[in-house]
């Protein structure tokens, strides 16, 4: 951190205003972002009282737009402020994960079918006439 | 628009049942052999009641080629009152039907006004399901997670919503669609992978992204697991001419010969939340 830089100086950005109540998509992030730019303070407040959900996918665009504002020359620092319990855990959850991402998953036992298969209702006596149809 | 009968009828297939798997059926049937940018008129004569699956993909088609409809009586009502096959793109309009929630229409270009038009489906959304604790998460995280990959991955720059609530049942329908490069050319384009459309369902939901980040490509295997583990619901998403289906946890992948959706849609069914949800553990 820039410790010649001032950092008493703070102003707080109500993201539901800017955004939406709900922030879902990744790219909108870039309205936000607009925004903190426009300030002339280093200590950005994103204030989310009014924010009712974050997507994983927001969540993620968050968290990487204040590690973007932190290595600009232009030091920003963001702080995220009343956020509901379930925001803070999409927030925590997400930034746990980007340190440690999970593995990819197994797909290998679904079984694949013909739409035709899907129609007919699985029964024994379909399963005799598969057996005996040749 | 309405049909002037100037193209040749072509019936929408009536599903046999209200599941999932049923209207994946009468989609299929509906769509097989008609290419995407090819106009038909649809004839919803032997059609009395709507679900999104069905209803959705086919109005973005008549969108899409200048195609026509005709409604049977019993559904009339229903799409006029849903906006079909155009739908909404303000928070006025979508609040001004007093019965049923419009079609709502996401447009890259709306950037802001997208979100907030989204945010108002969802709130109309939960003042018909109903609040209980840790329901609000569970319905916002899969339409959230699946509407922002429509603009982060597949190039289209519009998403269409529609949604149904079943008061006697106790259940919601939603729907989910683009019509964008689908997942087999994206992987093509981003990665370089030359997959079928079924290895490229597989890979998305092993939650392998186009993107360089680690920590991306979660929204398909996530939103599935909060709408069938969380919720009990069941799932289905379609990509060219395959689709992955959940119902009553036995997953399957199917091929869907002669079909070929352009881009993805996704649709799943959830009961009415009767107890606190927490979606914690599907969030990975």
């Amino acid at each position: 951190m820039n410790t010649d830089r001032p950092m008493n100086k703070e102003t707080a950005i109500n993201v539901a205003s800017v955004v939406a109540p709900v922030l879902a998509s990744r790219d909108v992030m870039s309205a936000l972002k607009s925004e903190i730019e426009k300030t002339s303070v280093q200590q950005v407040q994103l204030n989310f009282a009014e924010v009712e959900f974050v997507s994983r996918s927001a969540a993620h665009e968050l968290l990487r737009l204040k590690e973007w504002f932190a290595t600009q020359d232009a030091h920003k620092a963001l702080e995220f402020i009343n956020a509901n319990d379930e925001v803070a855990k999409m927030l925590r959850t997400v930034a746990s994960n980007r340190a440690v991402p999970k593995s990819t998953e197994n797909t290998a036992d679904i079984k694949t079918i013909s739409i035709i298969e899907l129609e007919t209702p699985h029964s024994p006596l379909n399963f005799l006439k598969r057996l005996f149809a040749n | 628009m309405m049909s002037n009968k100037t193209d040749t009828a072509h019936h929408v297939e009536r599903p046999k049942n209200d599941n999932l798997s049923s209207q994946l059926v009468a989609l299929y049937k509906t769509l097989r052999n008609i290419q995407p940018d090819q106009r038909v008129s649809f004839d919803f004569s032997i059609i009395t009641w709507v679900h999104p699956l069905l209803v959705l993909p086919i109005g973005t088609h008549i969108q899409a080629t200048g195609s026509q409809f005709t409604p049977s009586s019993a559904i009339s009502t229903y799409l006029s009152a849903v906006q079909f096959p155009r739908g909404v793109t303000t928070i006025d309009a979508l609040r001004q039907s007093k019965t049923y929630i419009p079609i709502g229409v996401l447009e890259r270009q709306a950037d802001v006004g997208r979100e907030r038009l989204e945010s108002a489906f969802l709130q109309l959304l939960m003042n018909v399901i109903g609040d209980v604790p840790g329901s609000r998460n569970a319905i916002y995280y899969p339409i959230s997670e699946l509407t922002t990959n429509i603009f982060d991955h597949s190039k289209s720059d519009t998403g269409w919503l529609l949604a149904q609530w079943y008061p006697n049942k106790k259940f919601l329908d939603l729907c989910i669609v683009d019509r964008g490069r689908g997942l087999a050319a994206t992987y093509q384009e981003e990665l370089g992978l030359t997959l079928t459309d079924e290895d490229a369902i597989r890979k998305s939901l092993q939650g392998v992204s186009t993107k360089k980040e680690k920590e991306r490509g979660y929204g398909v295997r996530t939103s599935k697991n909060v709408v069938c583990k969380a919720l009990g619901g069941s799932f289905t998403l379609i990509s060219g001419s395959a689709a992955y289906l959940v119902e009553q946890h036995d997953e399957k992948l199917v091929r869907l010969p002669q079909f070929n959706w352009p881009g993805v849609t996704i649709s799943y069914r959830i009961p009415q939340p009767s107890g606190p949800i927490d979606i914690t553990p599907y969030l990975e």
